[in-house]
């Protein structure tokens, strides 16, 4: 089975995972870590830590981050290390998440982590657009 | 050496550097000077992802840093993690105008004299010996936000 940790700055996990729930339903292996204006990096890492602690069955654990090289991105590394079932993507957006929301929530085989990653960025490159036309004639 | 921003930073790179620094400040490369993360591969190969494209990173110890730095060619954006070490980097003769403080979280020891800013005695007279040197030392979070000068608030 397959577990998701959503982590940003400011509420941008929990925001996310707001709308995940409200488009296809909450699940306990779908959580949010959220780094608050007045947290340290060491708080953030204690926050990562419980909900992984929350997934200690889980063959898989994808960690959604939010921007390469913030501190959500640089402590999921730190705790990814040396842990292979914990694969990190970031630069994630909405369609991301819920794509890989509903492998969770229908407990499907992911087959090879990597290539569901490939496949998951991919997903979230095909839903960004640009509208062309808007004006009526 | 020109070094053209310098910044307390206890995270060194992270997305306030990345989003909003890197893009206020005209400079070619970070460099880091940290005993800690120079010592540390897989830190240093963490961070060196996380410098924007365009930028380089070095990653420099405090003995290798005065030296390296006066090689430099590059205008450069110094990040280090205490104030004690932009003292000790001035009086070994690296030059920077100004002293930038971000985020220096509370640990036992520490007092806070600013949102997130917390020093030890050690790290507050680290900061009056810089500005005895003429070295302004300024809290600023962000490109957008107001500076606060240090010597007002020891």
């Amino acid at each position: 089975m397959t577990g998701v940790i959503v982590t940003g700055h400011g509420n941008y996990a929990s925001g996310m995972l707001s709308a995940v729930r409200l488009l296809t339903g909450e699940s306990e292996r779908l959580r949010a870590v959220d780094f608050l204006p007045k947290e340290s990096e060491d708080t953030l890492k204690q926050h990562l830590e419980e909900a992984l602690s929350h997934m200690r069955e889980l063959d898989h654990i994808y960690i959604l981050c939010d921007i390469l090289g913030g501190s959500p991105f640089k402590m999921s590394c730190i705790l990814g290390r040396d842990r292979p079932h914990i694969h990190i993507l970031y630069g994630i957006n909405l369609p991301v998440l819920l794509d890989i929301s509903m492998d969770v929530a229908g407990n499907l085989e992911i087959g090879d982590p990597k290539t569901r990653g490939e496949a998951l960025l991919a997903e979230g490159k095909k839903h960004m657009g640009i509208v062309q036309n808007t004006v009526s004639y | 050496m020109p070094v053209v921003f310098s910044r307390v930073e206890e995270r060194l790179i992270h997305g306030q550097i990345t989003c909003a620094w890197a893009k206020a400040i005209e400079f070619d490369a970070f460099v880091i000077v940290d005993d800690t993360t120079a010592g540390d591969e897989f830190m240093s190969s963490l961070l060196e992802m996380s410098v924007p494209i365009g930028k380089k990173l070095y990653i420099l110890d405090e003995a290798a840093a005065p030296c390296g730095i006066g090689s430099m060619t590059e205008k450069l954006f110094l990040l280090a993690k205490s104030p004690l070490t932009f003292a000790r980097l001035a009086e070994k003769g690296v030059l920077f105008d100004k002293v930038n403080i971000g985020s220096v979280h509370y640990k036992p020891g520490k007092k806070e004299i600013y949102k997130t800013v917390c020093l030890s005695e050690e790290e507050i007279q680290a900061l009056r010996e810089l500005m005895q040197r003429g070295i302004p030392c300024e809290i600023q979070k962000l490109p957008t936000e107001s500076r606060k000068n240090i010597a007002d608030l020891l």
